[in-house]
């Protein structure tokens, strides 16, 4: 596949991730766009022998981490988090999905990042691990540690909706 | 001898990153520790609902200025948006979540996605136990749910799973034709949507035939060409009335 189009098939998984980690789809697709302009500009950067996808990724994390940086943006992002956090539940009937998608919130935000990667995106530990910039010790940790605690959020929860498989 | 199995080395076997010989010795270790099989099949939960909770977002046109040369790509980019954004206003039902609002064709095409490259685990409840199956979709997902029968076109059914949906549950169908191609069948309830006529959807080459009928959204997702997943999709409509 070319270049562009490898791009542009990660489009919709950075989207997802960005998204997953920020909160606020419209944050979260001009930090999509923000990679996307540094991946075109920087091309000639990749190695043809590296995968497009966790090139993007790892790009997309920095920028990402840049912009955390920044105060006023800090303060922009930090506002969503805590809006997400604090929201209500719109609905009673809660199910499990947004349970899930709530008790993710609650995780700091590297655990949150190593499990999306993981779970979600199906990155290899060695990929994830240069997506994140850090050693496999501290990802497994990450890992291990995201899901204990979101199993912990869900057995605290008063009535869980469990899907069942039916043996 | 085995040693002793540790937590690492579980999250390792879950997410398939055990060497064979290991692999295989943890196993047994799972299957004589019941507590641990349990918390794997938390884990696949998690995961399972982390994807569906998280779904693919519908695409970005890339930005054209720094694509300077490659105006075809950015415009197939915007097309394949504008795609997306016709079918967009099938099914934007309940959303209660600020974040993404995934339409059942984005399910179904994340959930093809999942499951289709599985070669142990393609399906839930296999062919074999169809009645049950078809039972226990039905009481999950409330109706009559049936599976067509696609052996005319080649298309035998593997099995089914039930899927989460957005706090409503969904079933899918896996077929499989002799060269081993394989499409899924999507059924989600959706009590307020309009009817539809069928609408078509290619994302990187994955296409999918989608339509609502009768408080049902149904897609029918595969790899295969448009001629043939059209005719496909009309016989499970037919099917299905």
């Amino acid at each position: 596949m070319a270049f562009l189009d490898e791009v542009e098939a990660a489009i919709p998984a950075l989207q997802r991730y960005a998204r997953a980690m920020l909160r606020d789809p419209v944050l979260a697709d001009d930090l999509v766009q923000d990679c996307l302009e540094r991946a075109l500009r920087k091309r000639h950067l990749w190695k043809p022998t590296g995968a497009v996808r966790s090139w993007l990724f790892r790009m997309m994390l920095n920028i990402h981490r840049d912009q955390l940086r920044r105060p006023e943006a800090k303060a922009r992002f930090e506002a969503v988090e805590d809006a997400q956090l604090t929201a209500p539940d719109a609905q009673k009937g809660r199910t499990a999905l947004r349970e899930t998608a709530r008790h993710m919130q609650r995780l700091p935000v590297d655990q949150r990042q190593a499990l999306l990667l993981i779970a979600v995106e199906g990155f290899s530990y060695v990929e994830a691990c240069k997506i994140l910039d850090i050693p496999k010790g501290t990802l497994m940790s990450r890992l291990a540690r995201a899901r204990a605690a979101l199993r912990g959020m869900r057995d605290e929860d008063p009535e869980p909706i469990r899907l069942r498989s039916v043996k | 001898m085995s040693k002793a199995v540790q937590e690492n080395e579980l999250h390792a076997y879950f997410d398939g990153e055990l060497s064979e010989a290991r692999w295989a010795e943890v196993e047994q270790w799972v299957r004589d520790h019941p507590e641990a099989q349990e918390m794997l099949d938390d884990w696949a939960l998690q995961a399972a609902e982390l994807r569906q909770s998280f779904p693919a977002g519908e695409g970005l046109a890339l930005p054209v200025a720094a694509s300077h040369g490659f105006g075809w790509q950015a415009l197939a980019a915007m097309i394949a948006v504008a795609a997306i954004g016709a079918g967009g206003g099938w099914a934007l039902r309940g959303a209660v979540q600020p974040m993404a609002v995934a339409s059942p064709v984005q399910m179904a095409m994340d959930a093809h996605a999942t499951f289709v490259s599985e070669v142990i685990h393609p399906v839930e409840v296999r062919v074999e136990r169809e009645d049950h199956l078809l039972k226990w979709l039905s009481n999950r997902l409330g109706g009559d749910i049936q599976a067509p029968d696609l052996a005319q076109a080649g298309f035998s059914l593997l099995g089914g799973r039930l899927l989460p949906n957005m706090g409503l549950n969904a079933g899918q169908f896996m077929y499989e034709n002799q060269s081993g191609a394989r499409i899924t069948l999507y059924v989600a309830p959706t009590p307020d949507a309009a009817e539809t006529a069928f609408q078509f959807l290619d994302l990187n080459g994955l296409q999918a035939f989608y339509w609502v009928d009768k408080d049902m959204s149904y897609a029918l997702v595969g790899q295969a060409s448009k001629d043939t997943l059209r005719g496909l999709a009309i016989s499970v409509y037919e099917q299905l009335i």
